[in-house]
């Protein structure tokens, strides 16, 4: 954690600006974590970043308590059912011995190196390790408490007191009231609550003047930090990503919550942090198994074997892991050499599709290319808008893009033209039924209304109850009809954004810089087919509070219908395509765009806007739409077996208020691959890839190349560090189990009566029925089609890249368009091979 | 690389689809007998036929329900078993007319009960919160076998049909032991302080547990006071206690509801309140006002809680509250048609209940009217209010059918009048204080706050 000069606490106070750094310095020992309702993929090790993989798991895990790896007979499992290779596992287990030489070695007479160590991985006796949830300490839980009171937004009724003095103070003024504190803290903590400063930061001085002797203030208040990881990351979305709005009600700081917790180091309260019993005694088990006898081996032998037999879980994991990666690298990237100098189909297509870079598209697409002579795209799926939309009737505006990015354009949602009238009736039907559930709310609060509100309200929620569990589908109807009709009156409206508040509407040039940036990124010929469909994605469950987590995170946690409409209108514009065409890209007259929504639930495609489709072109929409429909049956059928239910299944899980896993989402995501389409049409990639339409060609200074590996690919690294320590560390680094999970509306849930606020997502969304691990923990495999020079120009300028692929956070393989060859970028910590960054993995 | 997963050994796999459709079997059972003895007008055990067929119909439903929420569980065959058990048992002591087969399903839903909160068994929390609820289910279950042990030594039978009869005459020392034992008994399952606590932790238990709980396994405290409603007659001081429980529990437990930052408990502290309320009712005489608001509150609940998962979106307005000067203006109208109720001596056993549900008809309604809204919009809320209000007042017409019309009133006219004045007094202060956005007292708040907490458990407490 010592990134930084170090500040030494001498008798004197920090000042309050050095407080302020301090602060701010181990905020970052979390990232932030966004409310559920529009969940945000994050590396819960965002702040060990800076470290080699392998040391910032093991630091991590020492700070948060957490594990290394998967336990060991999780990762069998895997094995077992064929997801790792035995021989890439094999393979890295000699890599890890040092080479072929240092696992044939012999430890003992006819016993080898490689054969002990494969015994510990795959033989030696484990007792399954059942994942809990842990119990929050007292310390923990008394300041979980206070910030579950304080940040409230919607479930009490009657807020905390003191709200507005902040976290901190706040609590102050209500701890002498608790007899939790009372208990904990005891005599002094009373006598603390008189005399401690009352600013936080100068509470923080005070508090690492009296308690941190000798300890660096910087690691200190790291650890202090990573005591309660989800409250701290809920505070840092607040601060850095929040709008004001919506957190002006309960003012706090990373400073609140650590004076907080430095108040309870002063009154002597805090607990051991947890850590994590560690069992290492294998060298009996391995001496017996081999049947040799440990004590007669000689001293080289005998450090061989210790070194073997003292590898922890998270040693053998690594190597599991390891063969993970191998086990998808053996298989793709030989097709993909292979596939290198594959070429374009030149005749127009029926259609172009752009989808987005999500890792569901790509089995969705693979159907759609079959039907028909399509050619499909991967794109960002906030199809480069960086605009917030403000929902007709009312409420937060959504965040529409990627939370690297703020929004520069506000878009207001507004009636079609010609539907004036339904979208009136539609706004009086939303605010009939948000006055009826305010009405409920009210009245099943009040202390003479409630008795009488559930008496009447009982027989109508039985009724519900059956219709959703019985005929969830019909139930879940009037709902989707409700969705269709706002989806077909309303819109977002390009023309008036520029009249609202922020005055920050799309002027004639941001259009056609959007609009052209759409043929830059991917390499996509100006040259469209007739119909060129947008098609944003969003999932459909419900009563799920991880619903978000299923829709698009490009676009913020949310469906991306929205942005597809916007770039699809301003294709459509005969201004902007004149501006097009003036830099080069002339879109044909007769194309035209359209703006559609995959729902990767049901694999159901809505096209938006059809009645403004040209009379010309509706024989080939009719037709298109067809064929999305024959791909997503297709599709469905494929999931199904995943998810080990039929494919009708899939359609009533969507609509049922039971169903706790609705899809898969991006579980088993382990690869980014980007070139163009022609090159990976031809491979099955199972839904695990995210794909990144790019042509080389057509970037000649890496640019294009720049912005995908700085932008969609840090996403698609955060939602795979995401999976993988979600994986590893269900409890810590994930949510635990959904079904006592207990929903803190407007941020988050915890675990049953209280606790941390729970980061990452669910065992449900990672593991299958029988516990196995559906979501194989492994590193993003990135794949660029590309002259190797002007993607090693692109990561040494690029500080992010060089440290994610030299720091062994994504892997990178580079394939030579023109000789087919594949070149894997070297780790910082590897042998330098011929003193070049890259070595060739094709031999 | 085959994704596929293997499915669950083939024995959990038909105990997951069976339970399901023998809960539902079960309901058309007892709806049949329902339908049966209605139409013949036969002799029929209406209050167990009627909290049968919710508790079935409850049961089902999470049954169903949790065929896809709890697919991923690590033992579904136990979770389904013990889900059929917990019914099984709640009906047994529903339909038994003697003591033994009561004592036996009364007991038998305690133990189930507390281990389906504990199913997470490698959870220290889990277990605590089984224990907690342990502890308080063994005194209630202790009182209750103490209750009937008196009573088959002074009455000398266990039918309890005639228990009632036998006490009517009986001595009046042992009426009050009786009835007091059996409150307890009660209190305990209704979660009503001072036995509120295991109720209050037991978020521990899957969110269809929970469901099943607050909505049908609270309730046999009811039962347990309708049933046994001769005996605790005869013993007016335990019903002046019971009232008195009662409605502090009703108070306390909107307290707890209005603290609470996480939508279970929030739902767990509304029903300390519900219940406190309808043995408030229950011991006031108003048994079909107390019937009614078991059945309906089983319903609501259990919706409420079933759909707790979509608590996660944030409201974007202040929150909502009844419009302040109507609820002050519906309290005191309505203060005043009680006291011309009272002097008129019109005032039933169900007057308390009776007119708090039409105050809160009346407020509901002229918000409606007040709200800024289209006039359209407020003709269709209106309009929906209406149903409610026939819906409401069919339901205790049926419950008046079911239990004897009403006991003798406990309450004189002036106390009762009290009584109700304290409810409406409450609710002008909080929908006061709703409306400016104003917190509780900061005592009272953390208290309230910090109800249901666990003791301290041991850190590092992890396999």
């Amino acid at each position: 954690m010592n990134m930084h000069a170090p500040l030494v606490a001498t008798d004197s106070l920090l000042t309050r600006t050095e407080v302020a750094g301090l602060v701010a310095l181990a905020a970052r020992t979390v990232p932030p974590l966004w409310p559920l309702e529009s969940a945000i993929a994050v590396n819960p090790l965002a702040g060990f970043e800076h470290l080699p993989f392998a040391q910032a798991v093991k630091q991590a895990a020492t700070l948060f308590g957490a594990r290394t790896s998967l336990p060991v007979t999780g990762w069998r499992n895997l094995v077992e059912r064929g997801r790792i290779d035995e021989r890439a596992l094999r393979d890295a287990a000699i890599g890890h011995l040092g080479g072929v030489y240092g696992a044939m070695i012999n430890v003992a007479p006819g016993v080898m190196a490689i054969d002990l160590l494969m015994a510990r991985l795959l033989e030696e006796e484990r007792s399954k390790t059942e994942d809990v949830a842990s119990c929050p300490v007292p310390d923990a839980a008394f300041i979980a408490k206070w910030c579950a009171a304080f940040f409230d937004q919607s479930i009490s009724a009657s807020p905390m007191p003191n709200r507005a003095l902040g976290l901190y103070r706040a609590v102050l003024s209500l701890a002498r009231y608790d007899g939790e504190y009372a208990s904990l803290a005891g005599r002094q903590g009373q006598t603390l609550l008189l005399t401690v400063p009352r600013d936080p930061y100068e509470a923080i001085a005070e508090g690492l003047a009296e308690c941190g002797e000798g300890r660096e203030p910087l690691d200190h208040l790291s650890s202090l930090v990573a005591r309660l990881p989800g409250w701290a990351g809920h505070i840092r979305w607040r601060t850095e990503h929040a709008d004001r709005e919506r957190v002006t009600s309960a003012p706090a700081g990373m400073a609140d919550l650590l004076a907080l917790w430095l108040l309870l180091e002063r009154a002597d309260a805090l607990s051991e942090p947890a850590g994590h019993k560690q069992t290492t005694a294998a060298g009996h088990w391995l001496a017996r198994h081999f049947a040799l006898d440990p004590n007669r081996l000689d001293a080289a032998k005998t450090e061989r074997f210790n070194a073997i037999a003292s590898l922890d879980d998270g040693a053998l994991g690594a190597i599991f892991m390891t063969a993970a990666e191998r086990t998808l690298s053996n298989r793709l990237v030989p097709k993909l050499t292979g596939a290198a100098r594959s070429a374009v189909r030149d005749e127009r297509a029926d259609a172009q599709v752009v989808f987005c870079i999500d890792v569901r598209s790509e089995p969705f697409r693979r159907q759609l290319e079959q039907l028909g002579h399509y050619e499909t795209f991967g794109y960002a799926g906030f199809f480069g808008l960086p605009m917030a939309l403000h929902p007709a009737g009312g409420g937060h505006r959504k965040r529409l893009l990627p939370v690297l990015l703020s929004p520069q354009h506000d878009i207001t949602e507004a009636p079609v033209d010609g539907k004036t009238g339904e979208a009136h009736q539609i706004a009086a039907e939303e605010s009939r039924a948000a006055k009826a559930s305010d009405l409920f709310d009210a009245a099943k609060l009040g202390s003479g209304s409630a008795f009488a509100t559930a008496e009447a309200t009982g027989p109508l929620a039985g009724l519900a109850m059956l219709a959703r569990t019985m005929a969830p589908r019909l139930a879940d109807r009037n709902r989707n009809r409700r969705e269709a009709r706002r989806q077909q009156s309303l819109e977002p409206r390009l023309d008036c954004s520029v009249s609202n508040a922020r005055g920050n509407g799309f002027s004639l040039s941001d259009k056609v810089g959007y609009a052209s940036a759409l043929f830059r990124l991917t390499g996509m010929k100006p040259d469209t087919a007739r119909l060129v469909v947008l098609a944003g994605h969003g999932g459909s469950a419900v009563n799920n509070p991880y619903a978000a987590a299923l829709d698009c995170g490009a676009c913020g946690g949310h469906a991306g219908g929205s942005n597809a409409r916007v770039l699809a209108a301003m294709l459509n514009d005969p201004d902007v395509r004149e501006g097009m065409a003036e830099q080069g890209f002339a879109i044909p007259q007769d194309s035209w765009f359209l703006a559609a929504q995959h729902d990767t639930t049901t694999d159901a495609v809505t096209v938006f806007d059809r009645d403004r489709v040209p009379q010309s072109h509706r024989a080939e929409l009719t037709t298109l739409e067809a064929n999305l429909a024959k791909a997503g049956k297709a599709n469905r059928a494929r999931r199904a077996t995943l998810l080990d239910r039929t494919p009708d299944d899939l359609l009533t899980g969507a609509a049922h208020w039971g169903e706790i896993r609705p899809e898969w989402g991006l579980a088993g995501n382990a690869a980014f691959l980007v070139g163009p389409r022609h090159w990976t049409s031809g491979i099955d990639l199972e839904g695990r890839a995210f794909l990144h339409s790019y042509d080389w060609q057509q970037d000649p200074n890496g640019e294009a190349l720049t912005t995908i590996l700085t932008a969609p690919m840090v996403v698609a690294q955060w939602i795979n560090c995401q999976y993988l320590f979600s994986t590893i560390d269900n409890d810590r680094y994930g949510s635990g189990d959904k079904v006592t999970q207990n929903v803190l509306g407007g941020i988050g849930v915890v675990q049953g009566n209280g606790g941390d606020l729970k980061v990452g997502l669910p065992r449900q969304s990672l593991f299958t029925d029988d516990g196995t691990a559906f979501h194989v923990p492994q590193r993003l495999l990135t794949v660029v089609l590309a002259p190797l020079k002007r993607v090693q120009a692109v990561v040494e300028a690029n500080d992010i890249l060089a440290r994610f692929f030299g720091k062994g956070w994504v892997q990178l393989v580079v394939i030579d368009p023109q000789t087919g060859k594949a070149l894997r970028w070297r780790e910082d910590c590897a042998e330098p091979d011929e003193g070049t960054i890259i070595h060739s993995i094709t031999c | 690389m085959s994704l596929a997963q293997q499915t669950a050994p083939a024995g959990t796999g038909v105990i997951v689809r069976i339970v399901p459709a023998a809960l539902w079997a079960g309901l058309a059972i007892v709806t049949g007998q329902i339908v049966f003895a209605a139409m013949t007008s036969a002799q029929a055990d209406w209050l167990g036929l009627t909290l049968s067929a919710l508790t079935l119909f409850l049961g089902a439903v999470v049954a169903s329900y949790s065929s896809r929420y709890m697919r991923a569980d690590a033992a579904p065959g136990t979770f389904f078993v013990r889900l059929a058990g917990l019914v099984a048992s709640v009906v047994l002591f529903l339909n038994s007319q003697t003591l033994i087969g009561l004592a036996v399903g009364w007991i038998a839903s305690g133990l189930l009960l507390a281990a389906l909160i504990g199913h997470k068994g490698g959870w220290a929390e889990a277990r605590a919160a089984q224990r907690r609820t342990l502890r308080c289910f063994i005194a209630g279950d202790m009182a209750l076998l103490a209750a009937f042990g008196l009573v088959y030594l002074s009455t000398g039978t266990v039918k309890i049909a005639v228990i009632g009869t036998a006490f009517a005459a009986g001595a009046p020392a042992t009426a009050i032991a009786v009835s007091a034992l059996l409150l307890v008994a009660a209190l305990t399952r209704c979660a009503t302080p001072p036995f509120a606590q295991w109720l209050l932790s037991s978020m521990t238990a899957p969110t269809p547990v929970s469901a099943l709980m607050h909505a049908g396994m609270v309730n046999a405290g009811g039962f347990l006071l309708i049933r046994f409603a001769p005996v605790i007659e005869a013993a007016p001081a335990i019903r002046y206690a019971a009232v008195a429980l009662g409605f502090l529990a009703a108070i306390w437990g909107i307290g707890i509801m209005a603290v609470r930052p996480d939508i279970k408990r929030s739902l767990a502290g509304s029903t300390v309140s519900q219940m406190g309320f309808m043995i408030m009712s229950c011991s006031l005489g108003a048994y079909a006002a107390a019937l009614w608001h078991i059945l309906a509150h089983g319903l609501f609940k259990a919706w409420l809680f079933l759909n707790a998962g979509s608590a996660v979106g944030m409201r974007a307005e202040r929150l909502p509250a009844l419009e302040p000067r109507m609820v002050v203006a519906v309290a005191a109208i309505t203060l005043v048609a009680g006291s011309v109720m009272a002097a008129s001596g019109t005032a039933g056993t169900e007057m308390v209940p009776l007119l708090l549900a039409i105050a809160t008809g009346a407020a509901t309604m002229g918000t409606i009217v007040f709200a800024r809204i289209e006039i359209g919009s407020r003709m269709a809320l209106a309009g929906m209010l209406i149903v409610l209000a026939v819906v409401h007042t069919l339901g205790v017409g049926v419950a008046q059918a079911i239990v004897p019309a009403s006991g003798t009133a406990l309450l004189p006219a002036p106390y009762a009048i009290l009584l109700l004045a304290a409810f409406l007094g409450c609710w002008v202060w909080q929908m006061r204080r709703v409306a400016r956005q104003e917190s509780l007292p900061a005592q009272l708040y953390v208290r309230l706050l910090n109800l249901g907490n666990m003791p301290a458990t041991n850190a590092g407490d992890r396999s």
